[in-house]
């Protein structure tokens, strides 16, 4: 019944920063490349322009520009003995929907990967012994190292006009950036960002407690530039309204003007909006994937077929798509077999707020997505892990990424949370509270895991995506004690009161905010018995299936995503275009 | 002038500027923003229909959004229009479920599941407003009032199948939404919430004073649909003493 349309090179599952990226080298590279986003078209202009798009109910609170889970959603429970139900709206994570996908609301706080972050089972077994690794944990190497992936960081940091300052150029440590960094080949193409006054007495603070802070690499460009593709970012207004809006002003890198503005003349290049991908079509042996089956804009199916498929539908969708079209065997946590859906992961946050009680003016409505000052001291492993009984860490900081009140009340914990007494309170800290962040990481466990809900379907009836989550043991004891160097840093900025508050103190829960860094599921690497693609991204079991985002992350780092996804990406791209191409097999080596 | 109260008394209900003038486009955002943005000085509030709470509703529903921000030197959450907010809202798509998945079975979960209930906003509030446990909330004396809250916030009672908890969070977040959103929602009246914390607002643009610490930074603030030969930019240039 669907209907088969003329044959297409590549077709790409998804219009975000993968897939757009994937659409603009490959299609360079000569093929005919078909992007299919299951949302709408949008563009900085007309969509995405203040001071319209400086309406926080509409977009930080309605979530405009995000997935609607009147639509989609998945299913969620902590353990595998309770029943999971919908998350009937969005909370923890805001999946992007429509051109851009999540990269048009992201902050741009841009990071690399630690060396020993791509090979961290081996890392720290190498280190610490065979012990330091507990049996709670299924973490493995990545299958790729820093050095593979270091020019492919250095090219999107470019893209994205990053803003930063080097901490080590070629092996030389350079004042002021993160010491703990691996070796770049090049410095950032932009300068860091001006610093406000809370970021910079967190950075003084902590330079007195003996970390070593730098500013936050930022995908907010503090200078006209140009970037490799011929895109123009302009520098950032400090707005305060990043995350969860899109960038009226051309300065926050996103994939519609730094990738799609560039390739959407491109003869190869087509894309199609508001069509839902439903599955991956598969040859009758199952080697190859023979294209797509999706839902167009007029409601009616189609199947696009194509020499490559490729997902880029964003982690979680990815993994969805890959379940329901049978790419890979799907992970079993009892037998612990398969891999599509093992090894998910997430991020492990705490907020430490410092409060000023009006002897500071933070300005806080003074911000930007990626502004703030980090130090590294206690992520990865920058830091002894003997005696701690946890692998992992975070970076701390304090990042000013907006004021805006509906979403900034800072009252301390003895304040009831409404009434007299809180609306004083709130006029009292707006201006003059500040929060440190740890941004940690999350580790992989056997009973963590993505698989297809027995009961609930979308609007399309098929079955929804469930996820199994807690925060791991591990998890919760490296959130206690890179927590408790939060507040030693804050008790060093002079702060009145200084509250502490961890998710991992309490079981994970899908309605406060968190982060949009869903990670693993399709994981890569060296065996497949413990990964769903190999080293490229490329399918194991059909080797024209190729996969992009934080679904491929073995476990996830201290670290937002997003820069090291992008690094895998061209990782992946490079390898098609050099090799995968002339020659279509199962990539080894 | 005592711009504050000014601006308290002489700005119509949402209601009667919708209803009374002109008749908007019945979508979120920009269709309302001129008359949101033009006060209309002297003109009394009006008692008419609302788009959709009923007299009851919205008796009830002042009383609950007054204790969640009472008026202090700064106006109450219906001072502020919170409950011409509420009344827009609900008619919205988001009043109608948009953001919600809806299909069952529904059952209660626990609390990190998130919201389980099968109504739409415009459906809960309804249904909530409705129950007995809060009859006659509006006439209780505002201690009592508080106590009742307190036990809905604890989940102690509940409004039918409604757990007090739940609609006590939502209402409190809903109310926050009001207050503090910009006014082309209706609430957060003459920007009054902006002005008591000292937030700007909408016309963002802080290339030079972003590195400026301390900055006392003072200029009125600006919504969505500001206009700058409008009534407002007199009361608001004064309205923080300055
Ligand atoms: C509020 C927020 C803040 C963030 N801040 C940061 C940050 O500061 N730093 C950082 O590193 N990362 C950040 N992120 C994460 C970042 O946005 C993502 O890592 C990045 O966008 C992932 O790119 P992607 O191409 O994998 O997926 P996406 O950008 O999500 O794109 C996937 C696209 O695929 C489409 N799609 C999905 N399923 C289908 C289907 N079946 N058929 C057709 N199309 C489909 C979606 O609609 C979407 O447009 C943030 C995310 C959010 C939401």
């Amino acid at each position: 019944m669907a209907t088969r349309l003329p044959k297409t090179d590549v077709v790409i599952v998804g219009g975000g920063w993968t897939g757009l990226t994937a659409a603009y080298e490959l299609a360079h590279a000569g093929k005919k490349c078909t992007v299919l986003e299951r949302g709408a078209f949008r563009h900085e202009v007309p969509n995405l322009q203040s001071p319209e798009m400086h309406d926080e109910l509409k977009y930080a609170l309605r979530y405009k520009l995000m997935m609607d889970t009147q639509r989609n959603t998945l299913t969620f429970r902590n353990r595998r003995d309770e029943t999971a139900l919908p998350m009937r709206r969005l909370g923890s994570f805001l999946p992007g929907e429509g051109l851009g996908g999540a990269g048009v609301h992201w902050n741009g706080q841009l990071y690399r990967p630690l060396p020993s972050d791509l090979r961290l089972r081996s890392h720290y077994t190498e280190k610490y012994g065979a012990g330091a690794v507990s049996d709670e944990l299924t973490i493995q190497d990545w299958g790729v190292s820093y050095d593979e992936l270091e020019p492919h960081f250095d090219f999107f940091e470019k893209v994205c006009g990053a803003a930063g300052q080097a901490g080590n150029l070629r092996g030389e440590k350079v004042a002021g950036g993160n010491p703990y960094e691996g070796p770049r080949q090049n410095p950032y193409p932009n300068p860091p960002m001006k610093q406000p006054l809370a970021t910079t007495m967190f950075g003084e603070a902590a330079r007195r407690e003996g970390f070593n802070p730098f500013p936050q690499p930022s995908a907010n460009v503090t200078q006209r530039y140009t970037n490799p593709y011929g895109a123009v970012l302009h520098p950032c207004t400090y707005c305060g309204f990043c995350e969860r809006f899109g960038c009226g002003y051309f300065a926050k890198a996103d994939p519609i003007i730094c990738v799609y503005d560039r390739i959407k003349d491109h003869e190869n290049f087509e894309l199609r909006v508001n069509s839902t991908v439903l599955r991956v079509d598969k040859s009758p042996d199952g080697k190859t994937a023979t294209g797509v089956t999706y839902v167009g804009e007029d409601g009616r199916e189609y199947e696009q077929p194509a020499d490559m498929v490729l997902l880029c539908a964003f982690g979680l969708w990815n993994v969805h798509l890959m379940l329901l079209s049978k790419i890979g065997e799907p992970y079993n946590p009892e037998t612990n077999t398969g891999v599509v859906g093992r090894n998910y992961a997430y991020q492990t946050m705490s907020t430490t707020r410092v409060f000023f009680n009006g002897k500071h003016r933070f300005n806080p409505f003074m911000a930007a997505g990626a502004l703030g000052t980090i130090a590294d001291d206690v992520n990865g492993d920058n830091f002894d892990h003997s005696g701690l009984g946890f692998v992992g860490g975070g970076y701390l900081g304090v990042t000013q990424t907006n004021g805006r009140p509906i979403e900034t009340s800072p009252v301390p914990s003895q304040t009831k949370t409404w009434g007299a007494d809180f609306k004083r309170a709130v006029r009292e800290h707006y201006n003059s509270t500040t929060t440190i962040v740890l941004h940690g990481s999350s580790m992989a466990t056997r009973g963590n895991f993505l698989d297809l809900d027995p009961t609930y379907t979308d609007d399309l009836g098929r079955p929804l995506l469930r996820m199994t989550f807690d925060f791991p043991e591990n998890d919760r004891r490296m959130s206690k004690h890179c927590t408790e160097q939060a507040v030693r840093i804050g008790r060093a900025m002079g702060g009145d009161l200084v509250e502490p508050s961890e998710r991992a103190s309490s079981s994970y829960s899908v309605v406060p905010y968190q982060t949009t860094h869903n990670t693993g599921g399709a994981v890569m690497g060296t065996d497949p018995k413990t990964s769903a693609v190999n080293r490229y991204g490329q399918a194991w079991d059909q080797h024209n299936v190729f996969v992009f985002g934080a679904c491929l992350f073995p476990q996830n780092i201290g670290y937002n995503p997003t820069g090291t996804l992008m690094g895998l990406a061209y990782w992946t791209l490079t390898k098609i275009k050099s090799d995968y191409l002339a020659n279509p097999r199962p990539l080894e080596g | 002038m005592d711009t504050k109260r000014n601006a308290l008394t002489w700005m119509p209900s949402r209601r009667a500027l919708l209803l009374g003038a002109v008749a908007p486009a019945l979508m979120p955002g920009l269709g309302l923003d001129a008359l949101a943005q033009t006060p209309r000085q002297g003109a009394p509030p009006r008692k008419t229909p609302g788009f959709f709470l009923t007299e009851a509703e919205e008796r009830l529903l002042t009383a609950l959004v007054d204790r969640i921000i009472p008026r202090d030197e700064w106006p109450s959450a219906s001072e502020a229009g919170v409950v011409d907010f509420f009344d827009f809202q609900l008619t919205t798509d988001w009043g109608h479920g948009q953001g919600l998945y809806r299909k069952g079975p529904h059952t209660a979960g626990n609390p990190r599941q998130g919201y389980q209930l099968p109504y739409t906003p415009s459906e809960f509030y309804r249904r909530a407003l409705a129950d007995k446990a809060l009859a006659g909330f509006e006439g209780l004396a505002p201690a009592a009032q508080d106590a009742l809250l307190t036990r809905l916030e604890k989940n102690e009672l509940s409004l039918g199948d409604i757990p007090g908890g739940t609609f006590f969070t939502i209402l409190r977040q809903n109310t926050l939404d009001g207050y503090f959103s910009d006014p082309i929602h209706g609430g957060n009246r003459d920007m009054a919430s902006w002005r008591m914390i000292g937030f700007p607002g909408a016309h963002a643009y802080y290339i030079t004073e972003i590195d400026r610490f301390e900055l006392d930074y003072a200029r009125p603030p600006a919504g969505v649909a500001y206009r700058t030969d409008g009534v407002l930019r007199g009361v608001a240039q004064t309205a923080r003493g300055r």
